[in-house]
């Protein structure tokens, strides 16, 4: 066994329990593959970042019942405020809670067109031809040690089909729920989504953690755009004091395809993000739009990387972070225009904004330009609350902290306004207040 | 509601260190028009800001009493929760915070806590400044002064000076940069105000706004403090003859008593 995580014995008796279970060879073989390399693969290279502080060998990656279904989950029983963050009356919902499924469901008018929203595991054995030729791909299983642990050790994952030209206009929801039964567990979970050719639908994906959990989550989410489809993908962090996480997230943007990511982090956990957009056919676009607000003693670390290998491809990044108290966290924003992408465009944009004195954020912009006639650009700031935006807004009546309370809303406002998935808007700004420590006006 | 009164007591005021009013006084009571006047560099926006709270601008002497309680001891939200407005020369543009939502909180927060302005009463008035300014109903969804032309800031200004109604408003430079049409319009905000009840002080460097809202008294600033005062008819004088006259009456040499902010 070539990894410190598990014992020979209870590989083995994994590997056993899923097949009977009902889990395909080809993924068992994944799975041991994976399991294999897990200890020799270095961990991912994160500029200014070391995931080796994750200390994934402090948490038991086998936590009882892996792979049943989800004994019990009532909603109300999530402590607060996550209960707040739920989707409510989705056509198309999966929920996961401490990594195993409570429910997949779907609209019977979404089924009849061909939709499928389910459990990745169920998936791979139903539609194998629908999973096996993606999983794992966009995010290689061994890629380095983090990725290879998820690989082998994914307790639960999210499957999302939508077939050829079928556009849905309500937002399909996909939920992970950690409660606070979780303490020295390691949570590892999938997100895989292929768009059929022309398709076009938007996707929300909620990561719920409880506060004040020592847990280790990982997940890796993989979007495949296929020719002309348009996803847009939104995903919502909210809690996760004390949890540590490793997150990557990879979209492939077909011919003509776009593929818009909208993420907003809200949460309290410490680890690294990593969102990707690969340009493999001529015409793709796509577009990664960042919001996140860093507290207390958060450490962080955020890389978002445009990949552009086929000809006239467009990307555009925009991130706006708001550090405060002792937080501190670095934000990569990478555009590699690859050798033969010519008549691309890349653009990229952060803006870090630090309230107090002991915040600390990082912006670093990489350009890797291989081609020419191409246009790429970047920019990047770190700044303070501006004295003059808070004496202006004082002189008109208002507190500095309800001064500063518009300053900052205003200033997450230009990547908050695109998330407007049903309740998702509301929901979002009540977060930002709950993590900014903000009081809302009304509320005065 | 009582006639107000502002009194500004020997004003001293430092930029980085540098005097710039040295012993500006003047009294204001509720229903007067006081226009100040002079040369660049005189002090003007200086006296301004600084009864404001700039945090620039270093008030090293003086008072500056509103019916009695000296403001210069206050915060700058309290100050403007007094009554004290300035119409500034060259507002902040606050990006993602739209105009109407700005409005709002500085309506609510002169208001008590459990009583914020209804919705609809808030649309209301705020439809009738618009109306009044003739802007686009659209500003009201506009992030705040980002974007907008120099003669949209200034109107934008005067609308939030409409919905607050403050006891005191001290205009800076609200003419410059305006053509005739728009200059009407703002002057027609200032007179529409007007009142027993408020307090105008208008800084100035041209007489044309005051064709537009006749001021019941014209000072005119030199070397950091007021050097003469008058009527309006002192505005037309000035129009007509520029400064030079003032300062050979009075024996000043050099006016400029620092960059004016």
């Amino acid at each position: 066994m070539a990894t410190e995580l598990l014992h020979a014995a209870e590989a083995e008796g994994l590997i056993a329990r899923l097949r009977a279970l009902g889990e395909p060879e080809w993924l068992l073989n994944r799975r041991k593959n994976a399991l294999a390399r897990v200890g020799e693969l270095a961990y991912p290279h994160i500029e200014k970042y070391n995931a080796a502080n994750l200390r994934i060998e402090e948490f038991s990656h086998l936590p009882e019942g892996f792979g049943d279904r989800a004994p019990e989950f009532a909603e109300r029983e999530l402590a607060e405020p996550l209960s707040a963050f739920l989707p409510s009356g989705a056509m198309a919902e999966f929920l996961a809670a401490d990594g195993a499924l409570v429910r997949a469901e779907i609209a019977p008018h979404l089924r009849e067109q061909g939709v499928l929203l389910l459990s990745l595991r169920e998936a791979a054995s139903e539609r194998p031809e629908l999973v096996e030729p993606y999983l794992g791909t966009a995010v290689p299983d061994g890629s380095d040690r983090l990725t290879a642990l998820s690989a082998a050790l994914w307790q639960e994952g999210a499957f999302l089909y939508v077939p050829p030209g079928v556009e849905v206009a309500e937002p399909l929801e996909i939920v992970w729920v950690a409660t606070d039964r979780n303490e020295g567990l390691a949570r590892h979970t999938r997100t895989l989504v292929v768009a059929g050719r022309g398709s076009r639908f938007t996707l929300v994906e909620r990561r719920l953690f409880a506060d004040d959990v020592r847990v280790l989550a990982t997940h890796v989410a993989e979007v495949f755009a296929a020719d002309g489809a348009q996803v847009n993908y939104q995903v919502l962090h909210v809690g996760g004091r004390g949890a540590r996480r490793f997150e990557a997230r990879t979209g492939r943007v077909g011919r003509d395809a776009s593929l818009d990511v909208r993420e907003a982090d809200l949460g309290d956990a410490d680890g690294a993000i990593l969102t990707t957009l690969l340009y493999d056919a001529d015409g793709g676009r796509g577009t990664i739009r960042f919001a996140g607000i860093g507290s207390g003693k958060q450490r962080g670390a955020y890389t978002f990387s445009q990949i552009h290998r086929s000809r006239a491809t467009e990307s555009r990044t925009l991130v706006k972070a708001i550090l405060k108290d002792e937080a501190h966290h670095v934000f990569n924003a990478i555009t590699h225009i690859h050798k033969g992408a010519k008549k691309s465009t890349g653009k990229q944009t952060t803006r870090l904004l630090m309230l107090g004195g002991r915040a600390r954020g990082d912006a670093n912009p990489f350009l890797f330009i291989d081609d020419n006639d191409l246009y790429a650009d970047h920019a990047a700031s770190a700044g303070r609350v501006d004295d003059l935006q808070l004496f202006y807004l004082m002189s008109r009546g208002l507190s500095r902290a309800e001064a500063e309370r518009l300053l900052v809303l205003g200033f997450l406002e230009e990547v908050l306004r695109d998330f407007t998935a049903g309740e998702l808007p509301e929901q979002i700004a009540r977060g930002v207040e709950r993590k900014l420590g903000l009081v809302p006006a009304e509320a005065r | 509601m009582a006639q107000p009164e502002l009194v500004i007591e020997d004003l001293h005021v430092s930029v980085d260190g540098k005097p710039i009013v040295r012993g500006f006084s003047l009294t204001m009571r509720g229903g007067e028009i006081h226009a100040i006047m002079g040369p660049n560099g005189a002090g003007k926006s200086t006296v301004a800001q600084a009864i404001m709270g700039h945090p620039r601008y270093e008030v090293t002497r003086g008072r500056v009493l509103l019916n009695g309680e000296d403001l210069l001891q206050l915060s700058v939200d309290e100050r403007a929760r007094r009554g004290l407005f300035l119409a500034m020369q060259y507002p902040s543009e606050i990006p993602g915070v739209t105009n109407a939502d700005f409005l709002r909180a500085a309506i609510n927060a002169r208001r008590p806590a459990d009583s914020p302005i209804p919705l609809t009463e808030f649309m209301k008035q705020l439809n009738e400044a618009l109306a009044l300014l003739e802007m686009d109903v659209k500003m009201a969804g506009r992030s705040v002064n980002e974007g907008f032309s120099g003669g949209e800031k200034k109107r934008n200004e005067i609308l939030q000076m409409l919905l607050l109604k403050p006891t005191v408003a001290i205009l800076d430079e609200v003419d410059s940069g305006l053509d005739i049409d728009a200059l009407k319009v703002v002057a027609r905000g200032i007179t529409h105000l007007a009142s027993p009840e408020r307090i105008f002080l208008l800084i100035t460097h041209y007489e044309r706004i005051l064709q537009y809202v006749e001021p019941n008294f014209v000072h005119v600033m030199m070397q950091g403090r007021i050097v003469k005062s008058g009527g309006p008819e002192l505005a037309r004088e000035l129009e007509a003859r520029g400064y030079d006259w003032i300062r050979e009456e009075l024996g000043i040499t050099d006016e400029v008593v620092g960059q004016e902010a």
